[in-house]
């Protein structure tokens, strides 16, 4: 018999359109930012401390970057159809403006990839022999050159690259957001702080996704989980998460404190449909406990040992992952609980396991960047560079292959 | 002018260059293969979409072809409560039935209980007096259990009451 429906609604406001699909479209797409920006933090403002993770959070952001649109090609059906929003936009659309800044994004973030690891795959390229020399060839696009000036070269546009990137990373992400915040019809979306809420939760998920994912990479790899990186990160993100859960808060308030219209339809919703996703996951769960653990963490890092700060970290980092999740879903689907009569709501809304948008489809789409990331490693591996002594490489590529 | 050895440590940068202006004309020029030649003909739509429409064969025949052959249902249907509902609009187009006079297959009937509750589930929003209910409390009323076509076993879909 399906769901209920309490008081008054729109005979067309019984239904929730926009599915579990356009929950994960926003959370993956803010992943890319977090990541991207970890990255600049290195490349633009020489961030030592974070110099193990430069080239690992910009692999991490290309591959998040790689399945963003996934979510939204599910749900409208029709994927082939998704390149058309690059090659034919339609500038009176606001989607015309996630075309472009998708697909400018893109195109630094691939661009400062090929800058950053052109050494490398032309050593790769030395060392092997057959195909695989062949692939890291055609990948350095047959120029061969690692002289000190063109290394320089790269490295300084590099920088323009992840300079350039930060704006863009704010803008796509900014503009997910204004999507929601220029929805006029729904007070629960329409406000200006939006895009940046979204924004910050976006620097948190991806902040967080990095402590999570560098801790264990470096486990897998046998290799340290140096202090100085796991503290710079954990302080960071306690920055961008006070500035996420005070900015959440501050819309909350205001609506609250206002006590306009909005506030009978969005009062009941926080106090009854979302009490859960809300005030339990969204504030209590993944918002003050994540607060407290970050906080000793950089607080007290001076006397702290190695292996407390690093689970402290990363069980905040796995908190703060699943508040941004509850922050996208209470957005997205918070604000097609209640009818635009503001006098009716549906109780419930869950997904299925094997629907085509269902709980299975979100899983899968959800692990496809990881994965991705595993095949991104292999190919250029993004930690070696660490161990090594830089200098001149003098490479010949019609010698023998080297040993070793 | 700049000397030559300045660009000596450059070439990859004008090979990557190349490869980027190269996608870009290619999106552009695609761009063409993309758009159908009528878009924007008459306005912001593909305007050959105009004369396949009208192309289309015509499957809705309303009311009156429906009461050719069925006028005991038609009449019935006139005296009763679902005067406003329109034949096709439970049943399928009657092109899915009859062409050119000459019945090709049978007509579906539809009994479903979403079919029913897509429009008398109770909603505040609906008029007063448009019949309602809450399928839930009216199937316990009615000590009655829910199946797909429960709602018929007492309803005649074309008088209703």
């Amino acid at each position: 018999m399906g769901h209920e429906l309490i008081g008054f609604l729109f005979p067309n406001d019984v239904h929730i359109h926009w599915t579990l699909m356009i929950v994960l479209y926003p959370y993956v797409t803010g992943l890319v930012a977090g990541a991207f920006i970890v990255s600049s933090l290195y490349h633009v403002f020489d961030r030592e401390e974070l110099k193990p993770l430069g080239r690992f959070a910009l692999a991490a952001s290309f591959c998040f970057l790689s399945v963003a649109t996934l979510p939204l090609l599910n749900h409208l059906g029709h994927p082939e159809r998704g390149p058309m929003v690059v090659v034919t936009p339609n500038f009176s659309s606001a989607m015309a403006g996630f075309g472009i800044l998708y697909a400018s994004y893109f195109l630094v973030v691939i661009l400062e990839i090929w800058f950053v690891f052109r050494a490398d795959m032309i050593r790769y390229a030395a060392e092997s022999r057959g195909f695989k020399r062949m692939f890291y060839a055609t990948l350095a696009l047959g120029v061969y050159d690692t002289s000190e000036e063109a290394r320089a070269l790269d490295h300084k546009i590099t920088r323009i690259l992840a300079a350039i990137g930060i704006p863009m990373a704010c803008l796509l992400h900014g503009y997910v957001g204004f999507l929601f915040g220029a929805l006029k019809s729904n007070p629960w979306w329409s406000t200006p702080l939006m895009p940046v809420i979204f924004l910050f939760s976006a620097v948190v998920s991806g902040i967080a996704v990095l402590i999570v994912l560098y801790q264990l990479a470096m486990k897998i790899k046998g290799m340290p989980i140096e202090r100085e990186t796991i503290s710079a990160l954990a302080r960071w993100l306690w920055l961008f998460m006070i500035m996420s859960l005070t900015l959440e808060l501050l819309e909350i308030m205001t609506l609250a404190y206002e006590k306009a219209e909005e506030w009978e339809v969005i009062g009941p919703l926080l106090a009854n449909q979302l009490s859960i996703s809300f005030i339990s996951v969204q504030m209590v769960l993944g918002g003050l406990i994540p607060l407290i653990l970050l906080g000793i963490v950089v607080v007290m890092g001076a006397y702290m040992d190695d292996r407390i700060r690093n689970t402290l970290s990363m069980v905040a980092s796995l908190l703060l992952l699943m508040q941004v999740l509850a922050m996208r879903w209470n957005v997205v689907i918070g604000g097609q609980m209640f009818s635009k009569s503001m006098r009716g709501f549906r109780d419930t809304y869950v997904p299925g396991m094997f629907e085509k948008e269902g709980i299975l489809a979100a899983a899968a789409i959800l692990i496809l960047p990881f994965l991705l990331l595993v095949v991104f490693e292999r190919i250029l591996p993004t930690f070696d560079h660490l161990g090594q002594k830089t200098g001149d490489l003098n490479l010949d590529l019609d010698s023998e292959p080297r040993l070793g | 002018m700049e000397p030559a050895s300045s660009l000596k440590h450059t070439k990859h940068i004008f090979r990557v260059s190349f490869l980027l202006g190269f996608v870009l004309i290619v999106m552009i020029l695609s761009r063409g293969l993309f758009v159908p030649k009528s878009w924007g003909q008459y306005g912001w739509y593909r305007g050959d979409a105009v004369p396949e429409h009208r192309a289309k064969p015509v499957v809705h025949g309303g009311d009156q072809s429906c009461r050719e052959c069925h006028e005991d249902q038609y009449d019935l249907r006139e005296e009763g409560a679902h005067v406003g509902v329109r034949c096709e609009g439970c049943h399928e187009p009657v092109g899915s039935h009859v062409i050119n006079g000459e019945m090709t297959a049978p007509m579906f009937i539809p009994a479903s209980f979403e079919l029913c509750t897509g429009c008398h589930r109770r909603l505040a929003a609906r008029p007063d007096d448009f019949s309602q209910v809450n399928p839930q409390q009216h199937l316990e009323d009615n000590e009655m259990d829910l199946t797909d076509t429960v709602c018929t076993e007492c309803h005649d879909p074309h008088s209703p009451f």
